[in-house]
Order: structure tokens, then sequence, then C-alpha cells
């Protein structure tokens, strides 16, 4: 795509410290879940099963900052046909489905041992298949359609009915009779959990800003790569 | 609901393991992702100060 000057919107970015960041946030991760772990003793009904928490929550919980990229930089694709807020989008909802993914796996690590069954059609989690199945759908619109600009659009579309079920999925909870627990508040969680749900939510956060950004990345330097490619190619064509 | 102790402690392993999979092996897509790119902007002419 071609600013109305003729010059592309799409300049290959540097990875600038973004490297150090990458590192600082594993080695936060290890030892946030090091330290919830250690420091939690084992919870009275559930156990040591209760440690699932640590991983489950934040990344269910930061799932839905990835679906916040993607209505945003759909919204600006739409209303400004900004290049960069479609790759945005495009490389938010690759990481949040891959988040909705493993929430969902999680959640099923859960269920087995405390409800019985690996998986049931409850609210919460239906709506977060639908979340999952929607995200997933976006990725496979974008690698069925060539066209940049329908593609786009397209996935503009999809990437905002994705956005709008994310308040379904955490209100289900409230709005209708469910097997999964409703939220918990720091006031309703021994100080003893609090400390390491904080810290791993922290550290999952950085972990999608920092995967988000570095997907973000890659798709600007790749366009940027084909729009070279194409400014040469016109250029011989003009040339000859 | 009764106490589960440490019966469930297959599954907390299993939580974290799966965790840590999905975070490395998106770290490797990354890096994968990010030397394609590199390489075809290169190709194209770039060069990594542009």
């Amino acid at each position: 795509m071609t600013a109305p000057n003729g010059i592309s919107q799409v300049v290959a970015p540097k990875p600038g410290r973004w490297p150090l960041f990458g590192w600082f946030t594993i080695v936060f991760l290890v030892v946030s879940q090091v330290v919830a772990v250690v420091i939690s003793p084992a919870e009275r009904d559930m156990g040591d099963l209760q440690k699932i928490m640590y991983v489950h929550f934040p990344i269910a919980l930061n799932m839905f900052v990835c679906y916040l990229v993607v209505l945003i930089g759909s919204v600006r694709y739409l209303l400004k046909n900004d290049e960069r807020a479609d790759l945005l989008a495009a490389s938010a909802a690759e990481v949040g489905a891959m988040f909705t993914g493993l929430t969902l796996v999680l959640g099923m690590l859960w269920a087995k041992p405390t409800w019985g069954v690996w998986w049931a059609w409850d609210p919460r989690l239906t709506s977060t298949l639908v979340l999952f199945l929607l995200s997933a759908g976006y990725l496979a619109l974008r690698s069925f359609i060539d066209d940049p600009d329908r593609r786009a659009t397209w996935s503009a579309a999809v990437g905002i009915l994705g956005a709008l079920n994310v308040p379904i999925v955490y209100m289900s909870v409230r709005w209708w009779r469910t097997l999964h627990q409703v939220q918990s508040t720091p006031s309703s969680v021994d100080p003893l959990y609090v400390i390491g749900i904080r810290m791993n939510l922290l550290a999952v956060l950085f972990l999608v800003i920092y995967f988000i950004r570095r997907r973000y990345e890659a798709a600007l330097t790749e366009r940027a790569a084909e729009h070279r490619l194409e400014a040469t190619a016109l250029g011989s064509v003009g040339n000859g | 609901m009764g106490s589960m102790g440490t019966e469930g402690i297959g599954f907390v392993v299993a939580a974290y393991a799966a965790t840590w999979i999905v975070v490395l092996g998106y770290l490797w897509r990354l890096r994968g992702a990010l030397k394609r790119a590199r390489d075809l902007y290169e190709q194209a002419g770039g060069t990594a100060n542009d």
C-alpha cells in the first residue's frame, strides 16, 4: 500500500532494545513462577492444584490485551486505511489465538481433577472456545486472501467481531449460571496467593507486549521488503 | 469437595510444561519469522540500517 504522496507507509523497524526486554521478560517469568509456587501453601480444598492458577489466570487475563490491540488496529485501519494498523492487529491476533488456545488447555487441566470432566459446555468455556475459533478464523482468512486491501478490510471486520466477544467471555460467569468460578478480588484471596498472582500477571503482560512487538516488527519488515521489490519491478518496467 | 493433597501434582506439572512449550515454541517461531523477514528485506536491497 502506498500513501497519497507515493511514499510507502511501511518502513522496516529496528529491533532497538527489544531483544534485551525479551530476555528480561523470560527471567522475570521464571522468577515469578518460582516465587509463586514456593511461597504459596497448598490450598485447603484444591491442594497443589491451586498452583495452576499462576499460569491459567495471568494468561487468560492477558489474552484480553491481545484482543484490545486487535480492536484498536482494526478500527484504525478502517478509519485511516493505515497498513501498519492492519499488521499490528494481525500480530496481536496471532498472539491472542495462541494465548486463548493455551487458556483452554490450562482450563481443561484444572477442570479434570476439580470438576471430574475435561470439558463442559459451560458459558465461560464455550464463549472462550468461540473466541479461539474467531481468532483462528481471522488467521485463516488472512492466508486465503491475496489482495492486501481486501485482506485488511475483511480481517478488520472479523477482528472487531472477535474483540466484541471479549466482554461476553469476561462477564459470562456473572450473566449465566456456570461451573466456572466468578472473578476473585485481592480482598477475597489470601495475601500469600496475591503476590504470586500479581507477579505472574505482570510477567505475562510483558510477554504479550514482547510477542506482539516482535511479530509486528517481522510483519513490517516483510511488507517493507515487498514494497521495495514492487517498486523495483515497476521501475524496471518503466525503464524498459 | 475434599482436599486433593498432592494428587493433582501431575496436572500442575502438565500445566507448567504446556505453558513453557508454547512460550518457547513461539519464541522459536518469532526468531524464524524475523530472520526470514530480514533476509527478504536484504534481498530487496534494504540494509539493517535503513
